[in-house]
């Protein structure tokens, strides 16, 4: 609405570029893909209406009220995730024995056992697309154990525990591109990852008894 | 009369176990027939990669199996501990060669993990589950899915 008040006020050509690359960006980064927490007002129907601006559909469950984030490093970088998607943290250290199976992609980085459970360890790093800076040898790795299918997410330093609410986080609505995103923690501009898209169905089957 | 229910209905089964690097894995004793020391090896020109050789079986000719190849871990000279497992796997006979043979475990079939879903490679296949064993873990393989038909069909024609 103010972009087109201001292109019926301007008449320079640079203007009219300008104005068009902008409401272009508006339109790419809030309406699409990105969505931004909505700031309503009674003026802005249209927005206010337009399910892409803090649509609760598209929020992950865990995200409807307050919730906990654990901060982790992997590398460089500092992910989060949600604490009611992960039941418990493990410290990986070197009486950690790992089975590696044969055959598994490189993300799969084996089964360990954690008070007589197997668990399977997923390298985060890989999964998210990034290359492995955290070796097996590591003695930062720290596993986070999520609440389904016995899977273990290995990471490095664990930072931080958190209480956020939801409006603390950028939520991404379009996710059919790195859909383990979940959203963006504002105040330390760090991903927030949904682990149950970190680890699709395909992958999260659960180990089970064999009958 | 209740113990022989959960008998039938938690059956156990014996597995024949080896080592492989620093794993070890079970197969079912039901389809291992014997187990040699690692005598001469026959190589095969022009057979597949994960074919060591043939050997001379009292007079059959079997067709041993690079086990670590198969199971894309690094090469390892055969050395006093390794061993040819004579398994017959789909009516087929055929060696594995591996780095030792362990023991013999008793598994219940509710001690059984499916293995993880995960892998779409084919030496993915044949890993038929999990199990917690004296505080590590063994790693069960299916014997009739160790071959797919391809390698069948180019078995039968060494």
């Amino acid at each position: 609405m103010k972009a087109d008040r201001l292109a019926r006020s301007t008449t320079g050509w640079q203007d009219q570029v300008l104005l068009f690359y902008l409401r272009n960006l508006l339109n790419q980064t809030y309406g699409q893909s990105e969505a931004l927490p909505a700031e309503r007002t009674d003026s802005d129907s249209v927005a206010a209406s337009q399910p892409v601006l803090s649509a609760p559909a598209a929020l992950p469950d865990w995200a409807q009220s307050e919730f906990q984030v654990v901060y982790f490093r992997i590398g460089h970088t500092v992910l989060a995730a949600p604490l009611t998607e992960v039941r418990r943290i493990e410290r990986l250290d070197d009486s950690t024995r790992v089975t590696v199976l044969p055959g598994k992609p490189d993300w799969f980085q084996g089964l360990t056992r954690f008070q007589g459970e197997i668990i399977q360890l997923a390298d985060t790093e890989l999964l998210i697309g990034g290359k492995r800076s955290i070796s097996l040898e590591d003695s930062h790795r720290h596993a986070l154990l999520l609440n389904e299918g016995r899977w273990g997410l290995v990471c490095g330093e664990i930072v931080d525990m958190v209480r956020l609410r939801e409006s603390d986080v950028r939520w991404r609505v379009n996710r059919s591109r790195r859909a383990w995103a979940a959203g963006t923690i504002i105040d330390r501009l760090c991903v927030l990852v949904d682990p149950r898209s970190l680890i699709p169905a395909s992958r999260s089957k659960n180990l089970r008894v064999l009958r | 009369m209740s113990e022989a229910l959960a008998r039938r209905s938690d059956p156990v089964n014996q597995w024949v176990t080896f080592r492989l690097g620093d794993e070890t894995y079970g197969i079912n004793v039901m389809q291992v027939q014997e187990v040699l020391r690692v005598t001469e090896i026959a190589p095969v020109p022009g057979a597949p990669d994960y074919v060591v050789g043939i050997i001379n079986l009292r007079g059959n000719v079997v067709t041993v199996i690079d086990t670590r190849r198969r199971f894309a871990l690094p090469p390892k000279q055969p050395d006093e501990a390794s061993r040819i497992v004579i398994i017959e796997a789909d009516d087929q006979v055929i060696g594995i060669l591996v780095d030792s043979v362990a023991e013999v475990v008793e598994l219940r079939a509710s001690e059984i993990e499916s293995a993880p879903s995960v892998g779409n490679e084919e030496s993915a296949r044949y890993i038929q589950g999990v199990t917690s064993h004296n505080g590590d873990l063994l790693i069960l393989v299916d014997l009739n899915q160790f071959l797919n038909d391809e390698d069948k069909a180019q078995l039968d024609l060494l």
